[in-house]
């Protein structure tokens, strides 16, 4: 990795197509700036997001994910991100309680609407993940050796 | 026995500091219920008082990862294969079970069959690891080497064999390395050769050790298994015996017995790539999984657990003999006994097996055979 | 024999020969000390060779599940829960189903035992009420249940059967006296450095050979995470990472369905408590959601339903 000075993290997410990933069009078409290092995977919906999909990123080096889903209420397939609160919660306190940083980890609902809120959350987690620095725990690499 | 030696027991830590010159030394460990072979720690001292290690140490000759080489995925050097340093430490394991030894005896023959396909990283680590192992007197309920080839006391694929007196500790050299090594601890701690009347009676002490633990193991509910009914039938009657389905009945397929076995070997070659580079590890598998047999077409041979379960102890009772002539692939350690979740216990298997060898009919027209 | 022992004997047998079963599933003696070993009775014969000790410690339900026509299952509480999820689960169907409930003062632990003793070779185990009797060559030493239940059973809150079509006893005090959170008291105490220090530290003896996961009754995919190639969601190493991911996904499968059987700590080979982090997910499910797993058939998992007015309490 890069020396502090110019470390810059290295950050998933996964948005909803139909809120986040739509605020992530608007915060475009609005020319709002935030940070370049967020790799947005469009989903269908919050509630189709398995811990799975989080873990592998963490495994893969990722130094943070982050989930966007609609606000409780306005889910386009009724109930998804009512399901997806509910995992979301029990998981992020796993991992919260087996010592994976909880800053790490970024949960929002965002609608399509609001384009300043991502600006702002983005700008926030992006900022909390780089003073924490590389992750290290669960992240694979390749190099453990036995003699 | 001509060169065997005899040290007190509260010599033995200094016996094993002077072999740590030079080598790793691991010494069997107790902590938090598991036994292992840890690293010796003179402060710690040494205790001889465990049944055996929780685990085979075959990961020592054949770790349950292992990278076999690199490689890089981009550029100009992809695909070119680096190999891996293999086996490079030094290493002495001290108080291994003769089961254990036979184990390795019994590998050896797996993965050194020809000059073609010797493995290189099991010979690297088997040429720089000495065995010194430590007879049985108190073998334990699961125990049954003597009906598998071995014996508490058996010197087969050791270096030196060492048997526990109560205050002293006899050293029998098995190999040309063991008398090295023998040698090298005589000259820092004072021993006294086993000869004469003093080796004579240290020689009948050990030799009694191993009869009574020989005898309790012949009081085992399980004494007088033999795989000789097993090997007079075909492979073929074997395989369609009606036994495996109430053997399997209980079984959960998980990898506990094949990953405590001492003789279990086989593996998955994985590549793993991350970026601009790769490696190749290779993995203990198990062939209780479902996947050690599903094929890249979705077909599955070995599609319920009874064909996994079957094929667990065909392996050990059927084609390794037929392979190493005669040699059982089990060295009676008792690990799967004491360790499967479900108390499948192989010799209860094995007794099933006989059984149903000795009704079956005669086999078949050697044709059979060559089918199966 | 115990008293137990005989009342199932005896349940099993008129079961089998009223053919109101066609299979009893329970326990038989296991070929070593301090083991029983599941066993299924076809037959009142077979009923015969039925018992009940401290060493039940496997879970009958996972048992159950592949047992094609009626079954009898003997069940304590933690495993008529099992049973509840699996019925509702649809895996197993309810009027197929008789549950011979067992109600439970807690399992052993053969490690615990073996640790009393300074791992001495045991040759036997007696239970008297509550004194367990191991014996060994040269020596016979009793200790409390209390001393050398498990873990689980300890902090077990249904002792008794939830679901029951046959009794063989009394129902007995409902819970092992136990405070469940207070396992996971023990890591959340701590700064996540050291919780993370701790997590490795439990599970770096793993050799992955899922017993964990194959002895519960809760994992039911046709192909388990750790087996899917396409796409391969870990690695099949002893690194770390790959490890620690298979044990946080199993748990976190088993979110709001575990109901602390204990058969995973059990069933380990290296005595690796994983219930640190089953326990978590439990406490967390009944702390945000009210919710206990499989209490009754009516039911459903903390994680299939939701509320409106669920905590935001990560969300923002």
């Amino acid at each position: 990795m890069a020396s502090p000075k110019t470390y810059r993290p290295n950050i998933v997410a996964f948005f909803c197509r139909w809120c986040s990933y739509g605020a992530a069009d608007l915060a475009g078409s609005l020319r709002l700036r935030y940070p370049v290092d967020i790799r947005i995977v469009r989903v269908p919906c919050s509630g189709s997001i398995s811990p799975q999909y989080l873990l592998y990123a963490l495994l893969q080096g990722a130094d943070g994910v982050w989930v966007s889903g609609c606000h409780p209420g306005d889910c386009h397939y009724r109930i998804g991100n009512m399901h997806a609160r509910r995992r979301l919660t029990l998981f992020h306190n796993l991992l919260d309680y087996v010592g994976i940083e909880r800053a790490r980890l970024l949960f929002t609902w965002i609608a399509a609407s609001e384009a300043h809120k991502l600006q702002r959350e983005a700008e926030a987690f992006v900022t909390a993940v780089a003073a924490l620095g590389p992750a290290r725990r669960l992240v694979k690499s390749l190099e453990t050796c036995i003699l | 026995m001509y060169d065997a030696m005899i040290f007190s027991r509260l010599d033995l830590p200094r016996v094993i500091a002077a072999w740590s010159a030079g080598r790793a030394v691991y010494v069997p460990t107790t902590a938090g219920g598991n036994t292992t072979l840890a690293p010796f720690d003179p402060e710690r001292g040494l205790s001889l008082d465990y049944g055996n290690t929780t685990l085979s140490p075959k990961a020592f000759l054949f770790p349950q990862t292992e990278c076999l080489l690199r490689f890089a995925t981009c550029g100009q050097d992809a695909a070119l294969a680096v190999a891996e340093p293999q086996g490079t430490q030094k290493r002495l394991l001290f108080g291994i079970r003769p089961c254990d030894a036979a184990a390795f005896a019994l590998l050896d023959a797996v993965f050194c069959q020809d000059a073609h396909s010797t493995d290189p990283s099991w010979v690297s680590r088997r040429e720089r690891t000495i065995l010194v192992g430590l007879g049985c007197n108190t073998p334990d309920a699961a125990c049954f080497c003597t009906a598998m080839g071995s014996g508490p006391h058996h010197p087969r694929g050791l270096d030196i064999l060492a048997a526990d007196l109560g205050d002293e500790v006899l050293l029998t050299p098995v190999t040309d390395r063991g008398r090295a090594l023998l040698a090298e601890a005589a000259s820092i701690v004072p021993g006294i050769p086993a000869r004469g009347e003093r080796g004579g009676t240290a020689l009948g002490r050990a030799a009694t050790l191993r009869i009574n633990a020989e005898a309790v193991m012949a009081r085992s509910p399980f004494a007088g298994l033999t795989l000789e009914a097993v090997a007079r039938r075909s492979q073929r009657t074997v395989h369609a015996l009606g036994i495996w389905p109430a053997i399997a009945e209980t079984c959960l397929n998980c990898g506990v017995c094949t990953f405590a076995c001492p003789t279990c070997h086989c593996f998955d070659i994985q590549d793993e790539t991350k970026g601009a580079s790769g490696r190749r590890v290779r993995n203990w598998d198990t062939c209780m999984s479902w996947l050690f047999t599903a094929h890249a077409s979705g077909h599955n041979p070995r599609p319920t657990k009874v064909e996994r379960v079957r094929q667990r102890f065909m392996h050990k009772f059927k084609y390794m003999p037929m392979n190493l002539g005669g040699r059982p692939g089990c060295v009676g350690c008792g690990r799967c006994v004491r360790q499967c979740p479900v108390n499948i216990d192989i010799r209860e298997v094995l007794r099933t097996l006989d059984m149903a060898c000795r009704a079956a009919p005669p086999s078949g027209a050697p044709r059979a055979e060559a089918d199966s | 024999m115990n008293a137990y022992a005989r009342r199932i004997r005896e349940i099993a047998r008129r079961l089998l020969s009223e053919k109101a079963v066609d299979a009893v599933a329970g326990y038989r003696a296991g070929t070593v000390p301090m083991r029983a070993r599941p066993f299924v009775a076809r037959t009142p014969a077979e009923a015969g060779e039925l018992t009940w000790t401290g060493f039940c410690v496997g879970n009958l339900a996972k048992l159950a599940i592949g047992l094609p026509g009626r079954v009898a299952v003997c069940a304590q509480g933690c495993i008529s829960r099992n049973l509840v999820g699996i019925v509702r689960e649809n895996r197993l169907a309810r009027e197929n189903l008789t549950v011979i409930g067992v109600p439970c003062l807690g399992m052993l632990d053969a490690r615990k035992i073996l640790a009393k003793v300074g791992g001495r070779m045991v040759t036997g185990v007696r239970e008297e009420g509550d004194a367990v009797t191991a014996t060994g060559a040269d020596f016979e030493e009793t200790f409390a249940r209390g001393d050398v239940k498990r873990d689980t059973c300890l902090t077990c809150r249904h002792r008794n059967p939830v679901l029951v079509d046959e009794v063989v006893a009394d129902p007995v005090p409902e819970t092992g006296g136990g405070d469940g959170d207070r396992i996971i008291e023990l890591w959340e105490r701590k700064k996540p450095d050291a919780r993370f220090e701790l997590f490795t530290r439990t599970f770096r003896d793993c050799i992955r050979c899922y017993a964990c996961r194959d002895v519960c009754p809760l994992c039911h995919c046709a192909t388990c995470f750790v087996d899917r190639s396409r796409p391969q969601w870990l690695g099949k190493t002893q690194d770390e990472p790959d490890v620690l991911t298979y044990h946080l996904l199993r748990a976190f499968h088993c979110a709001g369905r575990c109901t602390d059987c204990g058969a995973c700590e059990s069933a380990c080979p290296l005595g690796i408590p994983m219930r640190r982090l089953t326990a978590k997910l439990e406490s967390d499910a009944r702390r945000l959601f009210g919710h206990e797993a499989s209490l009754s058939l009516d039911a459903k998992p903390a994680l299939a339903v939701f509320s409106p007015d669920d905590p935001d309490e990560v969300f923002s």
